[in-house]
């Protein structure tokens, strides 16, 4: 297999420097920019199969790179801001960043980035029906609700913003994929064992009745039934975006 | 009202002085003339100056020392009559004209007697008084009761109230909407520095316009101190991390025992979690992102699960859904340090919502060591911390609260702390519900 090919878009030398050696010690093919117009030359000469994008860099900022980079394909991005705030990445992930990697980052987490942004490129196989699936950036509705998977958001039909925990939000992820369709009880178990210290047949019927409890918000009836002895359904009709 | 623009402060009271003068000449004027046009019924005229022109007779002709019990005889219910060899005639402060003229129509003689009228004061239970001077020069004084001069003495008191009511009424008035734009200069003083601040409208006389201007230019330069501070802070953390992240690098690169990395990376840890909060507080004080409908039952609850899922001590009580108007990221940070505060200091934490009319109110408590009282109001201050030997485990900048004070002020709310009575700590945040 040859070795996957990525564009560094750094503006700081040094940085974009151990960038590239960091990568190409785990096996990556690396070209590096320091600006964007850098960068269109690199991808015209040969196309790239993932770039890392600094959002901060002079002349054309980053958003806009980004802009233009997602009209004129779809390469995986990953991009790297110094600001770290929560606006950033809700922003970037909205224009359809890959991943976001807020600086500093170590190379442990660089390479379990752009790994995971590629399996996921890779279509098809070993997909998980978790919020790393087809659906990562769409939004969802359902019932009037509507699930914003790049920014982790859950909205009533009223447009009221109802927070989920980490182990809810996957639940519900995987209802929503999977509607009209009994999962099992041992299913959901593993499926949130990453989310809480405690994952028992118990804890999953208290994280389906947490669940139940914010759908129904003020009145409402939360579309999630339970199959006796084997697990829930969700019963909702599910739309994407 | 344009005209006016360029009339100073003192001339502007000068002017209400002179109103008021005026007003209070114009009220006296009119009373005096009132008093003048004050007149009996015919037939009680004419018997009052009968009476007044017999017992001017009478008394001429009697022996003076039989004068003053003569005067008491002739003396009736409704009029009393006094002799004295000489004295002081009493002054009238208010001319009866038409009643004299009248009286003396009755009576012709009666100026002969230089007739004086006058009202008598309130208190008295005769309401008119006068005095007559015999042929020999000695002195008759007399009160008569008439029934219908009460409401003249009435109005004599009016009379004596009314520059001072009127003073008092209309200085009031004008000298308050003087100084209008000096309150407003007192309310918007206690703005300054705060999202509320705005500038404010140069109005009133010239001296407050300066006053004015002069306070919105303090007011510019206040602001751009603190967005140069901001982006400062900002402009710091910044250019923090990319150093930050080419030592992580580096430290990836080389060969080390891997305690000695494990101490290296907590390091590059602790200065980004540095970082963090800084950019935080600076994130905190910003009211850029609009208000919008979130659910703060749910909010709360969900920070309550995060951590119970993880294993640790808290609880909510409350209700399932209660939604206001907010911006749910820094109000979600503010929440998430009260129980991460009280996670991290007492081992545990209960977050308690209730609604109070249009507020609702969020108690977060703990069963910790609580705050010493004396350093309660210290905690809320920013780069401040309570433990002494700033213990390795503690991390961060003393941030955590002051970025709470911000955001709750930000959401137009309060927050206090108080030690409970059965021991530990409780961090109340009031916040509006707004129209949701």
């Amino acid at each position: 297999m040859t070795a996957r090919s990525i564009v560094v878009v750094e503006d700081d030398p040094a940085l974009r420097l151990l960038t590239a050696r960091a990568l190409r010690e785990n096996g990556y093919e690396v070209r590096t920019a320091c600006s964007g117009a850098e960068m269109w030359v690199l991808l015209d000469n040969a196309p790239a199969d993932l770039i890392v994008l600094d959002i901060m860099l002079p002349g054309t900022t980053g958003i806009e790179l980004f802009r233009r980079l997602r009209r004129e394909g779809d390469t995986p991005i990953i991009f790297v801001s110094a600001r770290g705030s929560e606006e950033d990445r809700v922003l970037g992930l909205e224009l359809g960043a890959d991943d976001y990697l807020p600086k500093p980052f170590s190379t442990r987490e660089l390479i379990a980035r752009i790994g995971a942004v590629l399996r996921r490129g890779e279509g098809g196989n070993g997909r998980d029906e978790g919020r790393e699936s087809e659906s990562a950036r769409g939004e969802i509705s359902f019932d009037g609700w509507s699930l914003s998977m790049a920014r982790y958001e859950l909205r009533s039909p009223d447009g009221t913003l109802v927070d989920l925990t980490g182990a809810e939000f996957d639940l519900l992820s995987t209802f929503v994929n999977q509607p009209q369709r009994v999962i099992g009880r041992q299913r959901l178990i593993e499926l949130s064992r990453t989310r809480m210290s405690d994952s028992s047949d118990r804890s999953i019927d208290v994280l389906v009745s947490r669940l139940r409890r914010k759908l129904a918000g003020t009145g409402g009836q939360a579309p999630i039934t339970t199959v006796r002895g084997i697990g829930y359904i969700f019963t909702a009709d599910v739309t994407r975006h | 009202m344009n005209m006016m623009r360029s009339w100073s402060l003192v001339s502007r009271l000068l002017t209400i002085l002179a109103l008021v003068l005026a007003l209070d000449f114009l009220a006296n004027t009119l009373l005096f003339e009132k008093a003048g046009e004050f007149a009996l019924e015919d037939e009680e005229a004419s018997a009052l100056a009968e009476r007044l022109a017999v017992a001017s007779h009478v008394l001429s002709s009697a022996p003076p020392p039989a004068r003053d019990m003569m005067a008491r005889r002739l003396s009736s219910a409704n009029l009393d009559m006094h002799w004295s060899a000489s004295g002081q005639r009493p002054v009238a402060s208010i001319s009866l004209a038409r009643l004299q003229a009248q009286l003396i129509a009755a009576q012709p003689e009666l100026a002969h007697a230089q007739l004086q009228l006058q009202l008598m004061p309130m208190r008295l239970s005769k309401d008119m008084g006068g005095s007559l001077v015999l042929t020999d020069g000695t002195l008759l004084t007399f009160h008569h009761h008439v029934r219908a001069a009460w409401a003249l003495k009435a109005g004599n008191l009016v009379v004596l109230l009314l520059p001072t009511v009127a003073l008092l009424g209309v200085t009031w008035v004008l000298v308050f909407a003087t100084l209008r734009p000096l309150r407003q200069l007192v309310r918007a003083s206690a703005k300054v520095g705060t999202h509320h601040a705005r500038p404010l409208d140069e109005a009133g006389p010239p001296e407050m316009r300066q006053l004015i201007r002069a306070f919105n230019a303090m007011q510019t330069r206040i602001d751009d101190l603190l967005d140069t501070n901001t982006q400062t802070m900002l402009a710091i953390g910044h250019d923090l991390r990319t150093p930050l992240s080419r030592l992580q690098l580096r430290l990836d690169g080389i060969g080390l025992e891997a305690d000695e990395r494990g101490a290296m990376e907590d390091d590059i840890a602790e200065v980004r979690d540095l970082i963090a909060s800084v950019q935080s507080y600076v994130d905190a004080g910003s009211v850029e992102a609009r208000q919008q409908r979130v659910d703060l039952a749910a909010m709360a609850e969900t920070l309550v699960d995060n951590a119970t899922d993880h294993g640790q001590s808290a609880e909510y009580v409350g209700p399932d859904s209660l939604v206001i108007m907010a911006r749910p990221v820094p109000l979600r940070r503010a929440l998430s340090n009260l129980v991460n505060n009280a996670l991290h200091y007492a081992g545990n934490a209960r977050v308690v919502l209730e609604r109070e009319g249009g507020w609702v109110r969020i108690a977060v408590e703990d069963d910790g060591p609580g705050i010493p009282e004396d350093s309660m109001a210290k905690v809320l201050q920013p780069f401040v911390r309570l433990d002494a030997s700033r213990q390795r485990d503690t991390r961060g900048m003393g941030l955590g609260l002051a970025i709470v004070v911000r955001i709750i002020e930000a959401e137009g709310g309060s927050f206090a702390l108080s030690n409970r009575s059965q021991g530990g700590l409780c961090a109340v945040v009031r916040l509006p519900i707004g129209t949701a």
